[in-house]
Parts: structure tokens; sequence; C-alpha cells
């Protein structure tokens, strides 16, 4: 048997530290496999970069959102996007357009 | 009484007011209802009181099916208790909406309501074991003291069902009592292979049976009521009408046609924010009975989008079968057997490299029966083992084949499909559900489009509810029996079972076939109990 952490060292050479961002903002719970978590965030950013013409933190910022924003607060506007039919599909996933920007920014600056 | 047909030697002319054909749910809680109303009731069943495999092969197709359908000669079970002998108890009452005609579902629409069958589903759960306390989330969820996930929902509510545990095989559970029942006469290896219909009079006079090929025995009775089974109650009907020219029950060449299945699709994951307060939705047993609630879109929101009635419980899934590389993995190998590269190609690889470890998993099992990695069995997420309703087509539908069994009788041809229609109604709903618990803050949805030729080829499940083969309707164009389960063009010959089904809903169909057939029993009473 090879134990979990053994496998994630064969096959996640390019795991990150960890996004503090997503720390904040509960995102980690997507269930998102993170055997490659950079990996998937950069696919995130382009994703984002093929729907839209601007950039997801220019984006953020016109949402009054920085990687700092108070976690609740970002659920808050996430849930209003849900609400508002404000999503993307990402690899299937149906997710609001403020933790897609989350994400795609992390994904471009990591 | 019972009478082994087997033992027959002789031809036995039988009387009786009623005459039940096929000794399954339907015909044994008819006879249960009928018994203390009438002098004489019989039940015709094919098969004996255990399994024997010369009876289970009387159910072979004339053909193999063209699709993935599941051969007909092992989803349902030849001899007295029907697919009860098999079945996994799971009961839930159809919805109000499911016997509306909607516009946006083909022939959809039966003529009786809900509220016409709803005292009905009192009685029929008490025959299923399911005891009382009906369907209503709120009392569930207040008697079991468990959190409602969709409580605030304005698109989702949480359905619930019930089932016996262990669960309950008709014959076993009614039968002692019909065999000393002296208004009851149980006969069995009794085929069922023809019928005297008067033209005039559009009534049937006898129906004769076989115990041995070319033994051939009859009953004459006042009524008639066919419990054959969703498949065969056309089949045998079909049969008739060779004879009779079309005139029973098929003027409008409906027999047969509009056969539905319930779907079973895995085409999305739930990844809740928590796993704790989901006992609802995953609770084990409470003493003999089984309590689980499941997600269902609200009456209004399923009017409002046109979308079709859809059942999505919570199944607990491991990160193997989560895996989007094993997935990927078979849609390649099947793309590339046929010499072509699969739609999202590169999605595909791309799933089978991040995988590749559960992708090893899987070869492992296969060809090593060994596991690999042990992450492999831990819970990631769920996924809706969805359940679905299925648009009654015509073209869907059993046919006669060129085939025939020992007693001469022509054998089924099944055609069905899951048609993109249905496909499409269900991804919206989908999109909706994902839509609603972001809103809701549940969690999030991963609804599984990139998937969906396999989903709707080699893994699409079945509920092997067979249903709608002999529709309830308005009008004898667009239907085989009235409200009443009567057979159009006829006085006396009546249907039970899933086969009178207009639309199937998303709920295993016992239940409703118990509920019907009590108000059957109830109908009959009045037409011929003091006749």
């Amino acid at each position: 048997m090879v134990d979990k952490v053994k496998r994630n060292m064969l096959l996640l050479p390019l795991a990150i530290s960890g996004v503090s961002a997503f720390a904040h903002t509960n995102m980690g719970s997507l269930g998102l496999e993170h055997k490659n978590r950079k990996a998937e965030f950069q696919y995130v950013y382009a994703c984002w970069k093929k729907k839209f013409s601007y950039e997801p933190e220019s984006y953020l910022l016109s949402q009054g959102v920085s990687l700092q924003e108070d976690k609740e607060q970002i659920q808050a506007i996430s849930r209003q996007d849900f609400k508002k039919g404000n999503t993307l599909e990402i690899n299937g996933f149906i997710l609001s357009k403020i933790e897609t920007a989350l994400m795609a920014a992390t994904g471009k600056f990591i | 009484m019972l009478i082994d047909g087997s033992s027959l030697n002789e031809r036995v002319e039988l009387s009786a007011d009623i005459c039940i054909c096929g000794g399954g749910v339907a015909g044994l809680v008819l006879a249960k209802e009928l018994a203390a109303k009438f002098h004489k009731v019989i039940v015709l069943e094919s098969g004996g009181e255990s399994y024997t495999q010369e009876a289970q092969d009387l159910y072979a197709p004339s053909v193999a099916n063209k699709s993935f359908y599941p051969d007909p000669s092992y989803s349902r079970l030849r001899f007295l208790g029907g697919a009860s002998n098999h079945w996994e108890n799971n009961t839930s009452p159809l919805d109000p909406i499911d016997f509306e005609r909607r516009p946006w579902i083909p022939n959809s629409g039966w003529p009786i309501r809900f509220k016409d069958l709803e005292k009905y589903y009192s009685v029929a759960e008490r025959y299923c074991g399911v005891k009382g306390n009906g369907y209503d989330t709120a009392f569930w969820v207040n008697k079991l003291g468990y959190k409602d996930w969709m409580a605030g929902s304005s698109v989702l509510e949480t359905g619930m069902a019930k089932a016996a545990v262990p669960a309950t095989r008709f014959y076993a559970e009614y039968g002692d009592s019909l065999k000393v029942s002296s208004h009851v006469q149980i006969v069995t290896f009794a085929n069922v292979v023809d019928v005297d219909f008067e033209k005039e009079t559009e009534t049937i006079s006898t129906a004769y049976f076989e115990t041995k090929p070319g033994l051939r025995h009859q009953v004459n009775a006042k009524a008639f009521v066919m419990c054959f089974g969703g498949i065969e109650n056309a089949r045998m009907l079909l049969t008739f009408n060779e004879k009779y020219n079309n005139l029973i029950g098929n003027r409008f060449d409906n027999i047969g046609r509009y056969f539905m299945d319930h779907p079973t699709v895995r085409a999305a994951q739930f990844y809740p924010h928590t796993h704790t307060d989901l006992d609802l939705y995953t609770g084990g047993p409470i003493g003999d009975l089984v309590v689980k609630g499941f997600f269902k879109i609200k009456e209004e929101i399923l009017s409002q989008n046109e979308i079709s009635n859809i059942r999505m419980p919570l199944q607990p899934a491991t990160e193997y079968e989560m895996s989007d590389g094993i997935s990927s993995h078979h849609i390649m190998a099947d793309a590339f057997s046929e010499g072509e590269l699969p739609d999202n190609f590169g999605t595909h690889i791309l799933n089978y490299i991040k995988d590749f470890d559960m992708v090893a998993e899987a070869i492992s099992r296969k060809a090593f029966n060994t596991r690999l990695f042990e992450s492999a069995n831990e819970m990631t997420g769920y996924q809706f083992a969805m359940m679905l309703e299925q648009t009654p087509h015509r073209d869907n539908r059993i046919r006669l084949g060129d085939k025939r069994d020992p007693y001469g009788l022509r054998r089924v041809e099944i055609d069905w499909e899951f048609k993109k229609d249905d496909q499409e109604r269900m991804w919206r709903a989908l999109e909706l559900t994902a839509i609603e618990v972001g809103a809701l803050s549940l969690g999030r949805v991963r609804v599984l489009k990139e998937r969906a030729e396999r989903l709707m080829g080699d893994q699409l499940g079945y509920g092997h509810h067979h249903m709608g083969t002999t529709r309830m309707s308005e009008r004898y164009e667009e239907g085989v029996v009235d409200s009443h389960q009567k057979v159009f063009g006829t006085n006396n010959l009546y249907v039970a079972g899933s086969s009178v089904f207009s639309t199937g809903g998303h709920v295993p169909p016992t239940l409703t076939i118990v509920a019907m057939t009590v108000r059957l029993a109830e109908i009959l009473s009045r037409e011929y109990a003091n006749g």
C-alpha cells in the first residue's frame, strides 16, 4: 500500500504551500482535488481569460474585494452571485463569479 | 385454496366472480381486497410458490435488446409475489404535478388527479410494510430530529422515501391468508393463453390457461383483471388482439407504446461545506424501517423551467468513485477502439494524467484484485444517485417478436431509448440545483456534462420499473384503459399495475401500484359485487 503522503510526493511536485486567500474564503472545501493546486488555479485563470476580456484582479477591485477581504463578506457576495445567476462553469463545477475571480487571480500570480 | 396446476392432468373448467390473471404485487393485493366482497375470486399465476427456471424462461425476449436496456428475462420474477421477491422496498408517492398535463412533456397528464389516489396511499403503505405516518418531510424531520438542508430554499426541497427492513415479500406476507380463504382460489403454473371476446357485447366471457403446453383449461367470470406486469400486460393484450383484430383496446395502436422506465444516472457530484448534519439523507435503519430524504425540485420551479421530475438522493462516494481519470480512461479507450478521438480529448488527457493514481488503482483492482492506495477509499463527497422521470414517447414500445414460447405465444421485443429531450431537461435541472446549492452556501455541485456520452451509454442505470404500456387516458385515442382501469372497447376487462401509468414521475412504482389496485378493488366491488 502506498499512503497518501507518498502518493503526493510522487504526483504532486508542484504542490504549493498554500494560498492564504482561500484559507480566508473557505474555498478549500470546493471539492476540487488539490493534487496539483497550482495547476488548477492556473486552469481557472485560463478559463477566465477565455470568457472575459478583463483581468480577474480588476474585476475583484471593481467589486471592492481584495485578497485580504473578510471571508464572510466574500461568501455573501458569492451567494448573491448565485442568486443572480452570475456563475461560471469550470470543469463541471458551477461556481460564483467572485470565487472564480479569486481563484483565477491566484492562478495568475502564483 | 391453492391448486397446484402442475398436478392437473385433465382439462378443468372453473367459474368465478372475478378472474385475476397474474399473482404478483397487484394480483395478490387485488385478491386480498376482493376476498371479503365476492363469493369467488380466482388467481391464475404462471409460476409456482417459489422460483423455477422453466417459468422464468417464459420471460425471455424474442431478440436481444438493441440498446443497453436490461434483458427482461431477469428484471422480473415469474412466481407468486412477482417482483416483490427481489425489490428493495423503496417507497414514495407520486407528486401532484406528475398527474398534470404539462405542455413541455409530450403525452403527459393522467385522467385522475393526486387527490383521487391520496386516500389509498395510506392503505398501500401498510401493504408495503412501511407502516403509517406518510411521507411529509416536516413530520419526519421533527420525529427524527434531523436537519432539513432545504428548509430555506425556494427552489429545492427534501422529499422522503421509506423502506421496510427486511423487504416485504408479498406472497410470504399475504399468501397464507389467501390460501385459507374460502373465497379465493390460486392456481399455480397457470399460463393464460387466450380469451373469448364477444364483439357484440364487448365482453370477455372466458380466459383460457394451460398448465402444460397443450393442456388447456378455462375460467368463466363476470370480470377479468390483467395483472401480468408492466411488459406482459401489453404482450398479452397484443396477443389477444391478433385474434380479435385490435378490438380489445387497440383501435388506435396504443398497446405497448409509451413504454417508460426510470433511468438512473450519476451525473452530478455534491461537495458540501460540512459533512455533519446530513443524517436525514444518509441515515441507516431505524428499527425495521429506513427513512431517507432526497433532494428534489419544487413543483413551481419544475413548471417555470419546463423540466421533468427528478430525484436526487445522496450517495456517499470515495475518491476512487469520483475519479475523473477512470471515466476519461474509459471514454478514450472506447473512442480509440473505434479509431476515433473522443470529444474534449484534451480534457480527458488532463483528467487521465491528474488522476493517474486512481486509474492505476482501477487497473490494479481489476487485474490483480489488489488495492494500491489507501486514500482511494476516503470519502470525498456525494454523488446524486438520481432517478429520472422519462417522457412517455410513443416509439418507446413493447412489440411481439417472431419467436414463440412453449405455449405458442409470441415473445416480446423492446424498443427503448433515453431520448435527448429528457437528457436536456436533466442537465437543466442539475444546473438549477447547482446554482441553488451555491446560493444557500451548502457547498458546490459539479455537473458531469463532459461525461455525457458514457453516462447515457454503458453507465446508464435503470429502475427496472416497466410503465406506461397500457396507459390510462381520458380518451380511447390516447390510451388503452380509462380512469377506472377498464380496457377501452370492452365492458369487463381491466388492467392493474404500472402499465396503466400515464407518466412515471421519479418514484419507484410499487406503492402507487398498490394504491391504484386498492382503488380498483373498490371500483370492481361497486360494479360487480351485487350483480
